[in-house]
């Protein structure tokens, strides 16, 4: 078995899972091999295409790649399907099974980028597409240690102060993103079915500690030029929080209301929220930094 | 259940006008629709968010491929939860999956609204939303693999839509076994507004008299939305056109298409232009 410490949590795995963060405590969760029903016993509590649920177990079929079911927050099952590559199959894991696991443990896992800026968290959410990667690589590109991508881990501490938990050392960034960084790509991994989407490491500046989550940055795009930036106040803050939640209709299904609801309350009190727009289609990467930095510093 | 209805076209024909007039009639309001809230139509069959919540797979993990392998099952389950008839909006053509399957599944549909338009000014049109030249916009509907985000190496909102030519565009839709398709033309919703939306909303089950009809091809009339778009924008605009309700004119090709271009135009769509109205059988343009 690999031992990671990753999203908050000890992890014992039989596939190996680059990216984590290697670790050695008891563990909170084990992911193996094993056999994966086509389905889940009634009562379904809710179901998507590829994904059911019902209390405390969840099964994700990836055509061609895998079964996974994750139960109780415990434990992730990987039913292989033959030919898949380790690519494919890291992928998959941590993704939505990760996700779901998160949401079984109380955790609110949010669709986002994380960055460490003096001493706190600063994260970009928004709808996929929008650029939450690709400022992410921008930031660290300047120097800016990373949490976490994708996936952002959020639990609250005893004194009720959202906390972000590092995530995994990569990110997954298209092949125009990595052309304007100039990054060699004859040495990234891939999926074979998906050749310009790929999954670069963080070799350093990766952020390895839990930080309490200071600012949102909410990315939507305009059709008109220039970039605006707006703060969120009041009440309003909390809808960006909810529906940027990482796979929203499976976490509002999981997930005790009320904890739902503590949660985003609490984030809401702790954090700055503010709203990005941008142009849409190609992102002037350089300018979007520049704006959020100078927003930044002024505090 | 068959709870969605395809209010389907080739970009630019008059699918946005149609949606705008459906929000004023379901808004039920006398005043018009807030053209960037329109929530009585139900977004777009490619878009990318959707997809990721409804199979709880991220499409931009995918290839183009597998994306379309799950859609048919994401259109069910829109149709199986929704509590009453859907009107989504379709770019694609009405295509088959390897399987033979049909990408919108028959358990979903429960009919479709065809909406066509001279492709001689939906060249134009096309044209100034792109931000290209006419003649792109020309060879674009003439290519068989055209469509749209077909492009591997960016990450768009959207997923690839698969149009082809603009005649094989119409000809899948209109042309397919299994739903119940009503063509509607654009140029009917100009000059026979009345009739040609009453049809329309027959055709949907909607039950709404005359004077409700009228009230919402008022509301939705191209000055009253020009002007909404000039006071506070339109969001559903592409960022390289300057305006999305431009001209809305019929025959606007006669200016802005050169001969050639013209020629070419018919050429590639002599067929489904004379079997729509667009070319007399003499080779006449109409409009």
């Amino acid at each position: 078995m690999y031992h990671y410490t990753s999203f908050g949590l000890q992890i014992a795995s039989e596939p190996e899972l680059p990216g984590l963060m290697p670790g050695a405590g008891i563990p909170d969760v084990t992911i193996r091999f094993g056999e994966v029903p086509e389905h889940l016993p009634e009562p379904i509590k809710n179901k998507g295409v590829a994904y059911e649920l019902n209390e405390g177990s969840f099964l994700l079929r990836v055509p061609g790649i895998a079964r996974f079911l994750v139960s109780q927050g415990n434990e992730i099952v990987i039913d292989r399907a033959s030919g898949t590559d380790d690519v494919d199959l890291s992928l998959f894991t941590i993704n939505t099974p990760i996700g779901v696991l998160l949401y079984q443990r109380g955790f609110l896992p949010m669709h986002a980028s994380a960055i460490e800026v003096n001493g706190g968290c600063v994260i970009f959410t928004g709808v996929s597409g929008v650029g939450k990667s690709t400022i992410l690589a921008s930031f660290h590109q300047h120097g800016y240690p990373i949490l976490a991508d994708e996936i952002c881990a959020i639990s609250l501490s005893d004194k009720g102060v959202p906390y972000v938990h590092p995530g995994v050392a990569y990110t997954w960034l298209w092949r125009d993103v990595l052309d304007h960084f100039e990054k060699d790509v004859s040495t990234l991994k891939h999926r074979q079915n998906n050749p310009e989407k790929y999954r670069v490491p963080i070799d350093e500046r990766f952020y390895n500690m839990p930080l309490p989550l200071k600012r949102v940055y909410v990315l939507t795009t305009k059709n008109t030029p220039g970039i605006d930036m707006e703060e969120i106040k009041g009440q309003e803050k909390f809808l960006p929080i909810k529906h940027n939640a990482y796979r929203y209709r499976i976490g509002n299904a999981i997930s005790n209301p009320a904890a739902s609801f503590n949660m985003q309350t609490s984030i809401g009190k702790h954090t700055i929220v503010k709203r990005i727009l941008r142009p849409d289609g190609k992102i002037n990467i350089d300018l979007l930094r520049e704006c959020i930095i100078n927003d930044l510093e002024k505090g | 259940m068959k709870n969605i209805i395809w209010l389907a076209s080739y970009p630019k024909s008059g699918n946005t006008w149609f949606r705008i007039f459906l929000s004023n009639l379901l808004d039920e309001k006398e005043e018009p629709s807030d053209i960037n809230k329109i929530t009585s139509t139900h977004g777009i069959a490619s878009a990318r968010h959707i997809f990721d919540e409804i199979t709880g797979i991220e499409a931009s993990d995918l290839s183009h491929d597998e994306v379309d392998y799950l859609r048919p099952g994401l259109y069910n389950i829109l149709s199986n939860e929704a509590k009453r008839t859907l009107f989504i909006k379709a770019h694609d053509a009405y295509t088959f999956l390897p399987d033979q399957h049909p990408m919108f599944p028959p358990s979903a549909t429960k009919g479709v609204i065809y909406i066509i338009r001279n492709p001689l000014d939906v060249a134009v049109s096309y044209a100034n939303h792109n931000g290209c030249m006419m003649q792109e916009s020309i060879d674009m509907m003439g290519n068989e693999t055209h469509g749209l985000c077909t492009k591997n190496r960016r990450l768009v909102n959207q997923l690839r839509q698969k149009m082809g030519t603009w005649s094989q565009h119409v000809i899948s839709w209109t042309n397919a076994q299994e739903p119940d398709v009503h063509v509607v033309r654009y140029e009917d919703m100009q000059e026979l507004p009345l009739n040609t939306f009453t049809s329309a909303v027959e055709f949907a089950g909607l039950d709404f008299d005359r004077r409700a009809i009228e009230e919402a091809i008022r509301n939705s009339c191209f000055e009253v939305l020009k002007q909404q778009e000039q006071e506070k924008g339109f969001k559903e605009k592409s960022a390289k056109s300057p305006s999305f309700f431009r001209q809305g004119k019929i025959g606007s090709w006669r200016e802005d298409l050169t001969p050639e271009q013209v020629k070419q135009v018919v050429r590639d769509q002599k067929e489904v232009m004379k079997k729509y109205g667009y070319l007399t059988d003499d080779g006449e343009i109409v409009y």
